[in-house]
Order: C-alpha cells, then sequence, then structure tokens
C-alpha cells in the first residue's frame, strides 16, 4: 500500500487539475451603440470632443419596477466599470464606435438572473494620448465636475441573452434636462 | 532474506544430487543459508537391466538344435516387444534373426519370412544381423527389403492426452519430440512408446496396415511413487534441469524448493526453482573444492535477490491508478458535477 502512495497521490493531484481547471463558459453581450447624431455641440462655438468614457453596468432584479433605462432602481447594483481614455474626439457614431471597440464590462456572474443597464458618459479631462486604450477610473470621473460633462447616455433594461445586445440609442449631450436624467444617480434611493 | 520471504513461512526445500558428495554439500550449504527448510534426496537413473543376451539361442542355432533355438529365442525376457520398450534395439535384432534363421533351417519359410519382415519393417538390421544371416537367408532379407521398398510409407498421426508428449518408435528408429505429429513408417507392426515428464508413459504394438493411420494414446497420471521414480531417473539422467522438470519435482515431492546440483564438464552448477514464483535461477561453478557449495550459494542468493518485489509493477500499478482516476474525474466532472455558472461580458464590438 505504502508504494502505491505516490501513485495515489498523483491520481488525486490530476483530479483536483481536473476539478479546477474546468472553466465556466464566458457568454457575450454586446453594447450596441445609434442614434449619436447630431454629434454634441453647443448652438454657438465648437464642438465638444471627448477624450474619455466611463461605462457602468448595472443590475437590477429580475422583477420589480427598475423603468425602461433602470430610472427607477431603488435596488440597483453597479456591477462593473470600465473605463476608455485617448485623443479627443467628437462623439460622432463612427468615431464613438471607434473609441470604445473592445471596451468590456465583466466578467460577471447573472445569477440569479437579473435585467442590465448600461450608462455610458463621455467625459473630456485632458488626459489625451495617442490613441483610445483602457484606463483606470479616476473617483472623480464617478462625479467630474459639470465642465467635463460632454455626454450621457443610458441602454434599455434588459436581460441577458446569449449574442443578444444591450441598446445605447441616443447619447443625451449637455447641458440639456436629458443629460441631468441620465446623470441621476441609479441604485439604492439615499 | 527480502521482507517479503521473510514474512512468509520458512519454505520447505528439496536439494537433489546425484552423487552423495554433491548432495551433502548441497545440503550443508542451502541449511546454511537458512532459506528454507531443506531435505535431501539422491536421484539416481532407473534401474534399468543389462540387456539380456540371446546366447543359448544363438548357441542352438550354431549347434544345429532348431528347435531348441526356436524354444530360447522365445524365453519373455527376449521377447522383441519387452526388447523395444526397454531399447534394446541390437538384442531385438539378433532375437529376430536367429529366429528366423531357425524356422528357415525348419523349413517353416513362412514364419521366416514374417520375422525377416519385421526384421526389415522396424529397422533392426544390423551388422550383427547380417553376420547372421548368410548365404540364402540373406538373399532372401534383401528380397524382401526390395518388396518393402516398393511400398508406400503410411502417414502415421500420432496423437496423445496430453499433447506434447514424446513418440519413440521401435525403441528408437524414430521418434518425435512432441505431440501431435506425423510419422512416415513401414507398414506393418511397431512398437510404440510415448511418454512425457509427469505422466505415465504409454507403450505397446500397433499394426500399421493402411496408408494413412491415426494412433491415439492417452497418458495417465503416474502415483506419486512412479512419479518420484521417474523423475529420479529424468534427473540423473539429464545434464541440464528445466523449469518444467523441477516443477514436477517440487509438486511429487510436495516441496516449494527444489534445489537440483550436477557436474558437467568440469562445472558444478545448481539450479534453484521457487513453485511459489514458478521460476528457476541458476549458479555455475568451475569444479574444484567448495564448488558445490559456491554454487548453491550463488542460486540461493540470485533467488533471495529475485524474491525482491520489482519496483515496476508499482511503477504501472500507479501509472495505471492515476489514468483510471483521471478518466473516472473526467467522466465524473464532465457528466456529474454541475456546470459551474456561465460568466457575462458586456462588450462593445470593435
Amino acid at each position: 500500500m505504502g508504494r502505491a502512495l505516490p501513485g495515489l497521490i498523483w491520481a488525486l493531484v490530476a483530479l483536483g487539475l481536473v476539478a479546477a481547471c474546468r472553466e465556466p463558459a464566458l457568454e457575450e453581450v454586446e453594447v450596441v451603440t445609434r442614434g449619436v447624431q447630431p454629434s454634441c455641440a453647443p448652438d454657438a462655438g465648437p464642438r465638444l470632443a471627448v477624450d474619455t468614457y466611463v461605462a457602468e453596468l448595472y443590475r437590477g432584479p429580475p422583477d420589480g419596477v427598475i423603468g425602461a433605462s433602470c430610472e427607477l432602481c431603488d435596488d440597483c447594483e453597479r456591477v462593473s466599470v470600465a473605463c476608455r481614455c485617448g485623443p479627443p474626439r467628437e462623439p460622432e457614431t463612427r468615431e464613438l464606435r471607434r473609441a470604445l471597440a473592445g471596451l468590456e464590462l465583466g466578467p460577471f456572474s447573472d445569477e440569479p438572473p437579473g435585467r442590465y443597464c448600461v450608462r455610458l458618459r463621455g467625459l473630456r479631462v485632458g488626459r489625451g494620448g495617442a490613441g483610445a486604450a483602457d484606463c483606470a477610473c479616476a473617483p472623480e470621473w464617478v462625479d467630474p465636475p459639470a465642465a467635463a460633462e460632454v455626454f450621457c447616455a443610458r441602454s434599455r433594461a434588459s436581460a441577458l441573452v446569449e449574442g443578444g445586445s444591450l441598446v445605447l440609442d441616443e447619447l443625451a449631450c449637455v447641458p440639456t434636462d436629458a443629460h441631468s436624467e441620465c446623470l441621476q444617480p441609479i441604485g439604492a434611493a439615499p | 532474506m527480502t521482507g517479503v520471504a521473510a514474512a512468509q513461512e520458512t519454505p520447505s526445500g528439496l536439494v537433489v544430487a546425484r552423487d552423495p558428495d554433491a548432495l551433502e554439500g548441497a545440503l550443508e550449504a542451502a541449511r546454511e543459508s537458512a532459506s528454507a527448510r531443506w531435505e535431501g534426496q539422491l536421484v539416481s537413473p532407473p534401474a534399468r537391466g543389462e540387456a539380456p543376451a540371446p546366447t543359448a539361442a544363438l548357441d542352438a542355432y550354431f549347434e544345429g538344435e532348431y528347435v531348441s533355438c526356436l524354444e530360447e529365442s522365445a524365453r519373455p525376457a527376449l521377447q522383441v516387444e519387452r526388447l523395444l520398450a526397454d531399447g534394446h534395439r541390437r538384442v531385438a535384432g539378433v532375437v529376430l534373426a536367429v529366429r528366423a534363421a531357425c524356422l528357415e533351417r525348419l523349413h517353416e519359410s513362412e514364419r521366416s519370412r514374417a520375422v525377416l519382415r519385421q526384421l526389415l519393417v522396424q529397422e533392426l538390421v544390423t551388422d550383427e544381423v547380417d553376420a547372421l544371416l548368410r548365404g540364402d537367408l540373406h538373399q532372401l532379407l534383401e528380397g524382401l527389403r526390395s518388396e518393402l521398398d516398393e511400398e508406400p510409407r503410411v502417414r502415421v498421426r500420432v496423437r496423445s492426452e496430453p499433447a506434447g508428449a514424446r513418440v519413440i518408435v521401435d525403441g528408437g528408429s524414430l521418434s518425435c519430440d512432441a505431440t501431435p505429429c506425423v510419422l512416415l513408417l513401414r507398414r506393418g507392426a511397431h512398437h510404440f512408446r510415448v511418454e512425457r515428464p509427469g505422466w505415465r508413459p504409454e507403450r505397446g504394438m500397433r499394426t500399421l496396415d493402411a496408408e494413412l493411420a491415426s494412433l491415439d494414446f492417452s497418458l495417465g497420471r503416474p502415483s506419486m511413487e512412479e512419479s518420484r521414480t521417474a523423475l529420479s531417473g529424468t534427473l540423473a539422467a539429464e545434464p541440464e534441469v528445466t523449469p518444467d522438470l523441477l516443477r514436477d519435482v517440487s509438486q511429487a515431492w510436495g516441496r516449494r524448493l527444489v534445489l537440483s546440483v550436477w557436474r558437467r564438464e568440469g562445472a558444478v552448477a545448481a539450479a534453484l526453482y521457487d513453485r511459489s514464483r514458478d521460476a528457476m535461477v541458476t549458479g555455475v561453478e568451475p569444479d574444484g573444492p567448495g564448488a558445490v557449495g559456491l554454487a548453491v550459494d550463488q542460486a540461493i542468493r540470485e533467488w533471495t535477490g529475485a524474491g525482491a518485489p520489482p519496483v515496476w509493477p508499482w511503477i504501472v500499478g500507479g501509472g495505471a491508478a492515476l489514468v483510471v482516476v483521471t478518466v473516472v474525474a473526467v467522466v465524473l466532472g464532465v457528466t456529474l458535477q454541475p456546470e459551474p455558472e456561465p460568466q457575462w461580458v458586456v462588450r462593445f464590438p470593435g
């Protein structure tokens, strides 16, 4: 028996490895941006450029009222935040898609299943940079000064479906009521 | 002694040798090794009687006493079947030749012719026979030989139960090493001896009168005493022992170990068979003072070394266990383990 012990140990190790190596499946949901026309621009003056993007993913309960775009969430929670930094660009559709390409929120577990909203905000913080890249989200970007705000958009609340999408319909640019509404906190009421 | 061997009960062993000195030396060396409870057994060739001489029959023939010649040649000791069974082919040939000559002189031509034919069929014609059969008898013999040469030989298929037995025809004119086998023989009566170590031999005359023949022999189990006698003879006669032979000895004497010692070509050899492993190890030393003890020591050392359990079974066993457990784990993981919760990623398309 003593001589069989090494074999047994190896077997247990292998068992552990097999168990540990079993990776969960990774499901993907796309964020579709559309309707970013016209570009954010004050009535008078130059168009506003964006150099920083803050994407937040909120999760609401599967049942209960959360609103079409999580505007009524009382018990939503933020699941993930990701930031993308780059050179200043006007947030029109093509530039926006190029700047945000590949930005990921997650991975996370949808257990128990919930409904999700994405909020995307465009800021002008003067970071600059040669090309768009993921960057660490600074605390002040969550509640930036008004001067930095350029646009905000919320997706429609949706459950996650494999191969599905979350749609960002319209960007609400500053200074508009829609933008202010978009910036309203999401989640538990203070 | 290895741990495994030591853990077992002290085995019983039998030392066999052909001469008392070798037996004494081997027994002493084996007992000194304390490897087993050893006993000795001197082996000797079977008491094989001297070939009976047909002197009286020959004397009677040369003195013209042909009736007496027939009587003398018909004595039980000179029965051809018995002579062939004991391998005394030369004497059998002389007996048949003198009987044929006496019959011919008694004008028993048909019977004489039959005996001469038997001489040829069983291939017992030697120089002595030729010297005895002169003149007309010689011509008769050659005439019969010509007739026989024109006859097709009989194709004989010999089988035995169990198979693998040795077949000796007419005391040694022809043989095959292991049944089943096919022999080509002249038509007529032949003596067959079918033997296999560990089994009681079968022997007897068989008459072949067709072109094709099939002979079946069933070997019985010998008694313990018969086994021991036969094995003792085999051990004494064969210069080399084999595991099969020592296995039979081990069973016949009821010993787990058999240590056989023999001298050959200036060397002393010792072979140790262990029934529990069904394996044999040997030791060989140049003959000389103490050679028996050294050869025995060598064999016993080899045996105790061989008794160490090899490592490879553990490696193979461990590997096999690893493979099995891994496969089981994979199968269980795939089939029984709950599917891990999928992870989700929300991505902006590129």
